[in-house]
């Protein structure tokens, strides 16, 4: 079978409509992964969707700049609570209102966002 | 109302091999929420990817867990190839493959001896693992090592595998079909197993891809979902076909992975029946520069393995997606309703690797 | 194809009640340990170079290796046994030997130190690579053998440059060179 795996770049505005066509698309979710750009000014957040039928993959890449700040997906897929977790306390991404937030504590770690790049 | 009261459950619980820790609410002896919290064992291995080379990580993606690490390093190596566009030689995507097989035989079995303990079948649980040491052997005798082979690097395999070995693995793999019969009788026909994980943790499927679930969690649901059917490495060459069950209980599970080693089996046969000879490695020079998500079926489920490389010998950003990451929250979701006294075995259906999750 | 079976397991249980056991009684019964086994490093010092390869390539950094005082050292707690010092080692000195490192009460480091040898040898492996352009054909051979990736070669451009920091003298491209055209001597 053909590995049919592609990355789309889209932005703030249609980030949201998008995640609601996925759900509504029955797409399940694989993976959001925060990358630290800029030498930690700012972040791609890659959320990456899966059709299980065909196997095709949807990568969507948003790019947040210097405070910029995103919503949680928890209200349409509340599965990605943990990852969303992750990415706020490893990375300081900042993203609102998750459901089950666990404000830093998912890792007991002592560092602030061990995980962004210093500049 | 009946009283609502909080229970914590783990870090440190008889059926855990790994630290997670739950608070169970619970009304009477129903539960009816649970709050998962991990962060035990979190060591920080994505990070180290910007300290380490990029040939010298494989033997850290490796680590991050002892028994997905066949899994991982072939998956952090396929990510590697597919940024660089590297083709490995067939005799290493086929050596891949019969070491990952391998590896999903003895992780199931030692899944099965996990939940046999977890029901309090104590012979059960030593017949699954004195069965698993064979293949524990079979790696030792491939690669030298038990668990972490570090065999895999980019482009290709460090050791060979030569026919005198092979025909052991295949001798090995009859013998396990037959010692795997009475066990599998056991898992899926007595009366005790079956009162225990019948009707237990039922996810639809449409809940389970909702929910996120991967591996045999998803296809326990119906949903026939197994990347090897992309066919990487060797399986575009053998036949593949999807196991699954329909009923979404404990006892479906089971049933995949039980069908699964039978199947693992079948896959080993063949693939060392069609191995062709050549070289086993090819050699790699320059930096990755580019990204890639590449999803391999480790024997928990799909795991993803996100590469982004900048033209350096460290890359940027390395991702590990694992099975167990994806299927704590249908695993929450399955545990609301339930009994307190089924917890154990319910969170063991999803066969929890911690140290995988945290990294 | 499923039914519902009661004793499934006993007649596999009285089985193990008379059979011998499956484990070896270690450790009066040693261990058969097989060929491949992974179990420790160990070092042909006089072949050594003291590159320091397989210290900057060791991922759990259990390597010290000291270039003037001719050491080699390991951390036997800290080495992993994953086998990445013998696969680089241009000298071939390091193998990977059957066996476990016994346990201590505490991390240790083993120091091997490089026997004195007589002048003639050492003026072989020692020094950096100098390459005769008379003799040079600009093959790139020694450029591929190259562990550290050390030498540039343009065959068009007809340019052989050495990257001194990045080159640890293993004399690699010496042996490899075909026209002989490359000394250990700078």
């Amino acid at each position: 079978m053909e590995d049919r795996n592609e990355i789309r770049k889209i932005t703030m505005a249609q980030f949201f409509p998008y995640i609601v066509r996925m759900k509504e698309e029955n797409w399940r979710l694989v993976q959001i992964c925060a990358v630290s750009v800029d030498d930690g000014k700012g972040y791609e957040m890659s959320y990456t969707f899966c059709n299980d039928p065909d196997y095709h993959m949807i990568t969507l890449r948003v790019e947040l700049g210097e405070g910029e700040e995103i919503a949680s997906i928890t209200q349409i897929y509340p599965c990605a609570f943990i990852q969303e977790n992750e990415a706020a306390e490893l990375f300081g991404v900042k993203i609102n209102h998750i459901n089950v937030d666990y404000q830093n504590k998912l890792y007991r770690i002592d560092v602030a966002a061990p995980f962004r790049k210093k500049g | 109302m009946a009283k609502r009261s909080i229970v914590p459950f783990g870090p440190q619980h008889p059926v855990l091999p790994e630290p997670v820790h739950l608070d169970l609410i619970l009304e009477d002896e129903t539960v009816v929420g649970a709050v998962p919290s991990i962060g035990f064992i979190h060591r920080g291995l994505e990070k180290l990817v910007e300290k380490k080379d990029y040939k010298q990580y494989v033997y850290i993606a490796e680590r991050v867990c002892g028994i997905c690490s066949v899994g991982h390093g072939i998956g952090y190596c396929e990510a590697v190839e597919k940024v660089m566009d590297v083709e490995v030689p067939t005799r290493a995507d086929y050596l891949r493959t019969i070491w990952m097989e391998l590896s999903r035989l003895h992780s199931h079995l030692l899944w099965l001896g996990l939940l046999a303990d977890a029901m309090g079948f104590e012979s059960l649980f030593m017949d699954s693992w004195r069965i698993r040491e064979k293949i524990l052997d079979m790696f030792e005798k491939t690669t030298g090592s038990r668990l972490i082979l570090s065999v895999v690097c980019v482009g290709g395999v460090l050791k060979d595998v030569d026919s005198g070995m092979l025909n052991e693995i295949l001798r090995v793999t009859e013998e396990l079909k037959k010692e795997m019969k009475p066990v599998i009788d056991t898992f899926l026909n007595d009366y005790t197993v079956q009162s225990r994980l019948k009707g237990l943790g039922v996810m639809t499927r449409d809940q389970a891809v909702s929910a996120g679930a991967v591996g045999p969690m998803l296809r326990g649901s119906g949903e026939p979902y197994d990347v090897r059917a992309l066919g990487y490495a060797a399986y575009k060459d053998l036949t593949f076909e999807p196991v699954t069950a329909q009923a979404g209980d404990a006892y479906a599970r089971c049933e995949v992975r039980l069908k699964e080693i039978l199947q693992s089996l079948d896959l080993l046969r063949e693939a060392i029946e069609k191995i062709p000879e050549g070289p086993i490695s090819v050699p790699v020079k320059g930096n990755p520069s580019g990204e890639y998500f590449m999803r391999i079926e480790q024997p928990r489920g799909e795991a993803i393995y996100y590469v982004k490389g900048n033209g350096t010998k460290f890359l940027d950003r390395f991702r590990l997606r694992t099975p167990t990451t994806s299927n704590i929250p249908p695993m929450v979701d399955m545990l609301k309703g339930c009994q307190m006294a089924d917890v154990p075995v319910l969170i063991l259906t999803i066969d929890p690797c911690v140290s995988c999750t945290e990294r | 194809m499923e039914k519902t079976k009661v004793f499934t397991y006993a007649g596999t249980a009285l089985k193990n009640l008379f059979r011998r056991p499956t484990t070896i009684g270690y450790p009066f019964q040693p261990v058969d340990y097989p060929e491949r086994m992974r179990g420790h490093i160990e070092i042909q010092i006089e072949d050594c170079i003291c590159c320091g390869l397989c210290m900057r390539s060791c991922p759990s950094s259990a390597l010290k290796v000291d270039r003037q005082a001719g050491t080699w050292a390991i951390d036997r707690f800290d080495c992993v046994q994953c086998g990445y010092c013998v696969s680089v080692c241009p000298k071939k000195c390091l193998t990977m030997n059957k066996g476990y490192t016994a346990p201590e009460t505490e991390k240790t480091w083993e120091t091997f130190k490089k026997p004195e040898q007589p002048k003639t040898e050492t003026a072989a492996a020692g020094g950096k690579p100098v390459m005769d352009p008379e003799k040079c054909v600009y093959c790139t051979l020694c450029a591929k053998k190259c562990p550290q990736g050390a030498l540039t070669v343009d065959r068009k451009e007809k340019i052989w440059k050495l990257d001194s920091e990045a080159c640890v003298a293993c004399g690699l491209c010496a042996s490899a060179c075909p026209k002989k055209a490359i000394e250990m001597k700078g």
